[in-house]
């Protein structure tokens, strides 16, 4: 009786469609089901087949419907089009002719959804479409009225009138995407509610409650997952506001932390319980995230309650502590571990006693061998640092001061952590300490070159060389720095491999003696180190380090977020200071250029070592920053000042950027193998982003940039196309036909078109396309049949093979 | 489509035609039946003046005088920041422009001695208030806004105030002459 899956799967999609049309009743459709489900004889390898289709559902490769695409994309056309025409304010059509015009699109786009819902069903496509444009015509009345009448008090108004009615129509109608429309619009408005006019959106609830139910009912994984995030936000949102309203000493806020530990509990194992339910295990996760949330909710009420409440955290923090030593429940260490670590936070005198329970707790874990509690004790000690760092700034330093010795000393402090980390990593007990100091240490490492490296000028700052003003920060940077060292003769004593170390702690002793307060030297220095490291990580992580080591993946997010944090960094500096706009968007992609030419650099070395190493995740990461780059240079730049008038910082350190670059071409065309398309492309970005760069100046006439980078950015695409044919990668030729759509698209609304004659370019683009998707709609049945043939056949082929 | 689908279509569609129609209405009426009233704009600072396809005003009412504010004992009961405000509004020795009398929480107490009253909301509270009316956005076709941009002194808006403290945008002028963009 079993036929084949892709049959069943059909067929039972059918059923439920022919119950809601009332052509057979529940009961017979059940009895359908059974008869194809249930096995007919006890044979019993006949059973699983179907489990099987149920598990692997979604292993069946679904066909591509194209009728169904195109309506798609028909859809979002039309949808894009009306609501650009009314957002356009077209002057030459007066107000009422424009309320009635949307009057009747309503109207119309129901009329026509109500009707072909009806009475077609074959070509209900195009019903489900015309509903969804009439939800946004909707939409978009309401905005032309707030536009027609100005309308500017509560703009969330209209949101939530708008949410309500797709809302309604699409429970109604079980339109799936028209209840996610109405799911982003209501979170749009809850998030506008609670931000801006303090509304705790109690009501926001209610329609993700019944999505759930709805998804819950029609089973649909995707829904049920949505709609338990945007409830598990919800109970976050509104936990907030009473934090922020009702938590007061006394009582109230004490009750309320019990109630956020008990609604926590509830979610811990109500997560556990759903955990089994095989539509549900998503939200089994999301509920238990919540749970933990929840747990961590009270420490946002310290603020609200008063500084005597420590006294009592450290009294009840060490009852805890006491009777759990005497029991041996290391449930109560922990627990005393988050309350004394509360006490510090909320302590009104420095909270130098802290170090007091970290110890007496790490003794207590050190004997009970519990892996947990030491690495939460390695937190505690580093949360222990800060302490004096930031309390014994001295008396009336400004903002600048205090986070600038924090930042500074992040270079020993780091140092110092990989080298304890490294140390401890060997130890029996202390391992997860160990990694725990590891991990921060590293990420240490990567803050200052994130926080100082910009032209911020920092002339009146403190030199920790001069010792001064901060004459104890500068004893603890030797001090952690001297540290550091011994732990790295510990390490050389044990003959470990100390290439990623000892640069590290090399430069933070050669930081100490820079007068790091002056723009150029700080500037170049970090600039040159991170490049340097970038390098050096890359190259000793690959070569030293073995597969799914943490120094691996710190390699990767200290490259990639230094590309991602200079490039924010430089492309808000193109968008506030407009006349070095390409200047600073070049000075961006030299960057990405040097990072991208070293990655080259290390597979080369590291080829010729016969080691293996992932070149293309920074590759990926350097192609869409300098394609972004470009794309943002492509507009429309005008009045451009020259490079020469800039501060003689930039003009350096392009200068340093551009020499490593050509530097590195040199010794890459040495060395490179095959491949060489790749760096010819970023040679002619390089080359004429360069000069670009030099020539720029208030004579020259914006079509010129324009001209160059629109170039670039084509030229770059379709290398990019190429590429992906050469190495069969579908991934970069979707990311470059992408590009290249977007590219298009933008140029057309930048140049030729204004928002009017765009709308109409969507409206009558979406019109044919829906008009095309009905009549293959209309053809379906006959285009499914000639796909499966072709299919069956193209598998009967393989199997014959 | 079932039976209840069958019935419920037409009256969801309804429902979201008379939400329009209600909207409409409402604005309708307001400026047909809302006492008219001048305010004379602010210049404010022209970069953060066009944004998109509307232009932000600023009204000399929207910042409320530190005398004024200690006068009403607003702040007494608590920082009166996101929550709705009432402004009473006289006319100003220039005899065209209105401006801000008094300011209370309470309409019912201004309306004994005011007969305009326009309804606001605390944006910021500091030693002066910042007040939103909901009149700040004139909507304008695509890039003409900057004729309001250039000559923002010498706008001025003609609002219609209900008797409930609602207000709309009915006219706007510059130097005095009425500018329609349709």
């Amino acid at each position: 009786m079993i036929k084949n899956a892709r049959f069943i799967q059909q067929l039972f999609k059918e059923l439920t469609e022919w119950v809601d049309l009332g052509i057979i009743t529940s009961d017979q459709k059940n009895r359908i089901e059974n008869f194809y489900t249930a096995p007919v004889s006890p044979a019993a390898e006949k059973t699983p087949e179907y489990k099987d289709l149920k598990n692997e559902k979604s292993h069946v490769k679904e066909n591509i419907n194209l009728s169904r695409v195109i309506i798609g994309l028909a859809t979002l056309c039309i949808a894009a089009g009306i609501i650009i025409f009314y957002a356009s304010n077209w002057r030459k059509m007066p107000p009422v002719l424009k309320l009635v015009q949307v009057f009747l699109l309503i109207i119309t786009l129901y009329g026509g959804a109500y009707w072909f819902l009806q009475t077609e069903r074959k070509f209900s496509l195009v019903g489900r479409s015309l509903l969804l444009l009439g939800m946004i015509s909707y939409g978009t009345g309401i905005m032309l009225v707030a536009q027609i009448y100005h309308i500017s008090s509560h703009p969330t108004n209209g949101l939530l009138a708008w949410g309500i009615g797709a809302f309604a129509i699409s429970i109604l109608m079980r339109e799936k995407y028209g209840i996610f429309l109405s799911m982003v619009l209501f979170t749009i408005w809850d998030i506008w509610e609670y931000s801006y006019f303090g509304n705790p959106g109690y009501f926001f609830g209610l329609p993700v409650i019944i999505m759930g139910w709805i998804s819950y009912r029609e089973k649909e994984d995707k829904g049920i997952t949505v709609s338990a995030f945007l409830l598990a936000c919800w109970f976050l949102q509104i936990a907030f506001y009473w934090i922020e309203h009702y938590s007061t000493d006394g009582h109230a806020g004490y009750l309320m932390i019990t109630g956020f530990i008990i609604v926590g509990a509830i979610m811990q194992k109500g997560g556990e319980y759903l955990n089994k339910m095989p539509l549900l295990n998503h939200t089994s996760s999301v509920l238990f995230f919540t749970g933990w949330a929840a747990y961590t909710l009270p420490l946002f009420m310290i603020g609200h309650l008063q500084p005597e409440t420590s006294w009592c955290l450290i009294i009840w923090a060490s009852a805890i502590l006491a009777v759990s030593a005497i029991l041996h429940d290391k449930k109560g260490y922990y627990i005393s571990a988050v309350l004394f670590f509360i006490w510090s936070v909320t302590s009104q005198s420095p909270a130098y006693g802290y170090i007091i329970p970290v110890m007496i707790l790490s003794v207590l874990f050190y004997i009970e061998k519990d892996d947990t509690g030491i690495a939460i004790s390695a937190v505690s000690l580093i949360y222990y640092y800060y302490i004096p760092v930031i309390n014994l700034i001295p008396d009336g330093a400004s903002q600048g001061v205090q986070s600038y010795l924090i930042v500074m000393l992040q270079f020993p402090f780091a140092a110092f952590l990989i080298a304890a980390g490294g140390i401890l990593s060997g130890h029996t007990i202390l391992k997860s300490a160990g990694r725990v100091f590891t991990v921060a240490g590293w990420f240490s490492f990567l803050i200052p070159f994130a926080a100082i490296s910009w032209p911020i000028d920092m002339q009146n700052l403190p030199l920790l060389m001069n010792f001064g003003a901060v004459k104890i920060h500068s004893a603890g940077y030797i001090v952690l720095s001297l540290a550091s060292l011994t732990g790295l003769y510990l390490l050389y004593k044990r003959k470990e491999n100390l290439k990623m170390i000892f640069p590290v702690i090399l430069f933070t002793l050669i930081v100490f003696f820079l007068p790091f307060n002056h723009t150029a030297t700080r500037m170049i220095t970090l600039h040159l180190a991170a490049v340097a490291f970038i390098f050096l990580f890359l190259y000793y992580s690959y070569s030293i380090y073995e597969d799914k080591s943490f120094e691996r993946f710190f390699t990767y997010i200290f490259s990639i977020s230094l590309i991602v944090i200079k490039g924010t960094g430089f492309i808000s500096y193109s968008e506030i200071d407009e006349e070095f706009k390409l200047a600073y968007l070049i000075g961006f992609i030299l960057f990405v250029t040097v990072c991208f030419l070293l990655n080259r650099l290390v597979y080369e070395m590291l080829y010729a070592r016969g080691k293996d190493f992932p070149v293309r995740v920074i590759d990926a990461v350097c192609a869409v920053a300098v394609w972004l780059s470009v794309y943002l240079a492509s507009f429309r730049i005008e009045s451009q000042k020259s490079i020469f008038t800039a501060e003689s910082i930039v003009i350096k350190m392009t200068i340093i950027f551009i020499a490593l670059s050509v530097m590195l071409y040199l010794m890459l065309f040495k060395k490179v193998r095959g491949e060489r398309v790749i760096l010819y492309l970023s040679l002619i970005i390089f080359i004429s982003s360069g000069i670009t760069l030099f020539t720029a100046g208030p004579d020259i006439p914006w079509e010129i940039y324009s001209v160059t980078f629109n170039l670039l950015l084509f030229i770059t695409s379709s290398v990019y196309m190429y590429y992906s044919t050469v190495i069969q990668s579908r991934k970069i030729l979707n990311f470059a036909t992408a590009g290249i759509i977007l590219h298009v698209f933008t140029r057309y609304f930048d140049l030729f078109w204004d928002m009017f004659s765009g709308s109409l370019l969507f409206i009558i683009t979406g019109i044919l396309g829906l008009a095309g998707g009905y009549i293959l709609e209309k053809k379906r049945k006959n285009l499914t049949e000639m796909i499966k043939t072709s299919e069956d056949a193209i598998e009967n082929q393989e199997s014959v093979k | 489509m079932k039976l209840y689908q069958k019935i419920l279509f037409p009256v969801i569609v309804a429902a979201q035609i008379a939400v329009l129609g209600f909207m409409i209405t409402k604005q309708e009426l307001l400026l047909a039946r809302g006492t008219k009233v001048m305010l004379k704009c602010q210049p404010i600072d022209p970069r953060s003046l066009f944004s998109g396809d509307y232009v932000v005003l600023n009204y000399e009412i929207s910042l409320i005088g530190e005398d004024i504010v200690s006068k009403s004992g607003i702040k007494n009961s608590g920082n009166p920041e996101k929550k709705d405000i009432f402004v009473a509004l006289k006319l100003k020795p220039d005899g065209k422009y209105h401006g801000a009398a008094e300011i209370s929480e309470n309409i019912d107490e201004l309306k004994k001695r005011y007969p305009l009253i326009i309804k606001g909301r605390v944006e910021y509270a500091g030693s002066t208030l910042q007040i939103r009316y909901g009149v700040e956005n004139y909507f304008v076709p695509q890039k003409e806004g900057k004729i309001i941009e250039e000559s923002l002194k010498d706008v001025s808006v003609e609002v219609s105030i209900s008797e409930s403290g609602e207000s709309a945008i009915s006219r706007l002028f510059i130097a005095d002459k009425e500018i329609k963009f349709y």
